[in-house]
């Protein structure tokens, strides 16, 4: 693999960041996410939730959330 | 249908003011505005809708004039918003929000024999909400919020926005410079949003109500947080939402 392929790669994996417009809070932990997609009722206290207040950049967004968030002007993609 | 009695009435808010301990009877009416409609010719009335709706509130209850109780607040014959849960004070269960109750009548009645008692009337200007509970009226000291085991789940979204209510009856800021509530909605119930932040509330005895345009997600919660620092704070408050 060239260089310039292993860079490539490497860019293909990081994870897409996202400017918050709107404040917003999420579980950080993939398995909190997986339990709730799963109907779990999870409290406050074990959800671990990050608050991005509007500004910040993120790159740990809930992959199930992008999709809404983005469309309802939320957040937006960062380059 | 399941039926309520008077041990379902969860809380009874004006501004803040916590007064159903002295209250005996709510009577809560909203009503559409008709005109005569029939003309010459026509064989039945007709009446057709306006396009307005109004809405009345009046209580029964006792006299009691500790402070912030009922005399203060009917004596003031002021305009506040209001708040009454009628099926409990539960996340979840519904509420009436009142943008604007105007105490026009007070009535003090002593009888020998009896234990005094305070009537009022209001006129209400505005609308009036049929909300649901997403913070009970509960004292908080930490900050925290309703997202995951104690979010509503209305089956679905909304598109003609609604109206947030808050009544902070008890705050305690203990050095901190205000306590900021908000209404959240999600998609998912995995990541919430900002749907209302309320004004940031520095003394008790305070209700507002904010009204949002669009979308509203199927999911909705409440957070509250305290700003800048100290100890010993603590809040007792109510926050629900009225879906437009």
């Amino acid at each position: 693999m060239s260089d310039m392929t292993k860079k490539r790669a490497k860019s293909e994996m990081a994870p897409r960041r996202y400017r918050v417009l709107t404040a917003i809070s999420y579980p950080t932990d993939p398995e909190i996410v997986k339990r709730i997609l799963a109907g779990e009722r999870i409290p406050f206290e074990e959800r671990g939730l990050w608050e991005a207040p509007a500004g910040a950049v993120v790159d740990d967004v809930p992959a199930v959330s992008v999709p809404w968030l983005l469309a309802q002007g939320l957040i937006e993609e960062v380059a | 249908m399941t039926r309520k009695g008077s041990p379902d009435v969860g809380f009874a808010l004006f501004d803040g003011r916590s007064i159903l301990s002295t209250l005996t009877e709510i009577d809560t009416e909203r009503e559409v505005v008709l005109e005569d409609n029939t003309v010459l010719g026509d064989a039945n009335e007709a009446w057709l809708p306006v396009g307005l709706k109004r809405g009345t509130l009046s209580q029964r209850g006792f006299f009691d004039d500790a402070a912030n109780s009922v005399h203060d607040h009917l004596v003031a014959f002021a305009q506040r918003t209001a708040a009454i849960a009628l099926e409990g004070n539960t996340i979840g269960k519904k509420f009436i929000g009142w943008a604007g109750a105007i105490t026009t009548k007070y009535r003090r009645i002593a009888s020998k024999g009896t234990l005094h008692k305070a009537e009022a009337d209001y006129q209400v200007t505005g609308p009036v909400d049929e909300g649901v509970i997403l913070h009970a009226h509960t004292q908080e000291t930490t900050a925290g919020n309703t997202e995951g085991a104690s979010s509503v789940d209305n089956l679905g979204s909304s598109a003609n926005g609604g109206a947030g209510y808050a009544e902070v009856s008890q705050l305690t800021l203990g050095g901190y410079t205000n306590v900021a509530l908000k209404v959240r909605h999600s998609a998912d119930d995995v990541t919430y949003a900002d749907l209302i932040a309320f004004t940031a509330i520095t003394t008790a005895l305070t209700g507002q109500r904010l009204a949002v345009a669009g979308t509203v997600n199927r999911h909705l919660a409440s957070s509250w947080a305290y700003g800048g620092a100290g100890s010993g704070q603590s809040v007792t408050f109510m926050v629900g939402f009225a879906r437009g």
